[in-house]
């Protein structure tokens, strides 16, 4: 890479994570009262690696990842914790989400209720985007340990008891899983949040702009498939000769 | 606030040294009681910085 492209990298990057920046500070502030504002913290790409980026309520002099309270009636009730991990896609064009977090908490306490994430690299015992819930449920707990293989087994060999919070519920994986909008409205919908006059419509916008972007990423996961769809709805497309491979580890991925 | 933070590789590095520092605890000790869900809650601060620190290091 020349010093001037890595220049103009550089500075797509500051572009590219402040508009995200601001835009998940749009929503939350759209949807829930609160002036919290979201910072993207930006580190330069190493000799042979990739920029990074994370993204959420940061304390810029001790860094920590600080939740967005959450009021029911006037009175603080719920934290949400979210942390977005961002490097460059593989054209160096876009910024792709590395790891997610949201994390729903009562207050300070450790444990959180229950928590959406996302791993992009995710190992193969656990879906790449889940929920877990932190609760008790004592079949459940039985039969995390029952079997002879995958991870019941795991968990006997350790020896540690497996909690609840351990289990990873699949969620659609690398396309399909849900935004952080669908969270805000799940919590307003669910706890009777306190919410902004026109809440709704930031959630939806917010999601709509969300989903354009996953359906792009799929098309490019199939695009052939694409084109069959519009194919049949009256499109002319032509393939071309060299037309890209499906990215079948994204289809498959758990 | 601004939008953006940008820190260098070695503020990073120093960052994370405070920050391990500050909760008088090994990074060991800290993962360890973030696994059972037994930090308070500066201490789990100190973990999810850490750990936001250790992705834009690039160490998974």
């Amino acid at each position: 890479m020349t010093r001037g492209s890595a220049s103009s990298e550089a500075s797509a990057l500051q572009s590219l994570a402040t508009a995200f920046a601001d835009s998940v500070t749009r929503t939350v502030q759209g949807v829930v009262p609160t002036t919290t504002t979201f910072t993207a913290l930006i580190t330069p790409a190493p000799a042979g690696g990739s920029a990074r980026v994370a993204v959420g309520v940061i304390d810029p002099f001790s860094l920590d990842f600080l939740p967005v309270q959450l009021s029911i009636s006037g009175q603080a009730r719920l934290q949400l914790l979210i942390k977005i991990y961002c490097t460059w896609d593989s054209g160096t064009t876009f910024l792709a989400v590395d790891k997610s977090f949201f994390h729903v908490r009562l207050d300070d306490k450790d444990t959180p209720l229950f928590r959406y994430e996302y791993v992009r690299s995710a190992s193969r015992a656990i879906p790449c985007a889940h929920i877990q819930l932190h609760a008790h449920r004592d079949e459940l707990v039985y039969l995390m340990t029952f079997s002879g293989k995958g991870r019941p087994k795991a968990h006997r060999r350790k020896g540690t008891v497996p909690r609840l919070a351990q289990l990873h519920f699949p969620l659609g994986g690398h396309r399909f899983r849900p935004c952080l909008e669908d969270v805000l409205q799940m919590l307003v919908f669910e706890f009777g949040l306190d919410t902004q006059p026109k809440w709704l419509e930031a959630i939806e916008l917010g999601r709509m702009d969300w989903r354009e972007m996953q359906l792009k990423a799929a098309v490019r996961d199939a695009p052939e498939c694409a084109a069959d769809v519009l194919r049949a709805l009256g499109y002319d497309v032509t393939s071309p000769a060299d037309a890209p491979a499906w990215n079948t580890d994204r289809l498959k991925a758990f | 606030m601004p939008t953006t933070i940008n820190l260098s590789h070695d503020e990073l590095r120093a960052r994370r040294q405070q920050i391990l520092a500050g909760i008088g605890m090994t990074e060991e000790v800290l993962r360890e009681r973030a696994m059972t869900y037994m930090l308070q809650p500066h201490e789990r601060k100190a973990f999810e910085a850490v750990r936001a620190i250790d992705f834009l290091l690039g160490d998974k």
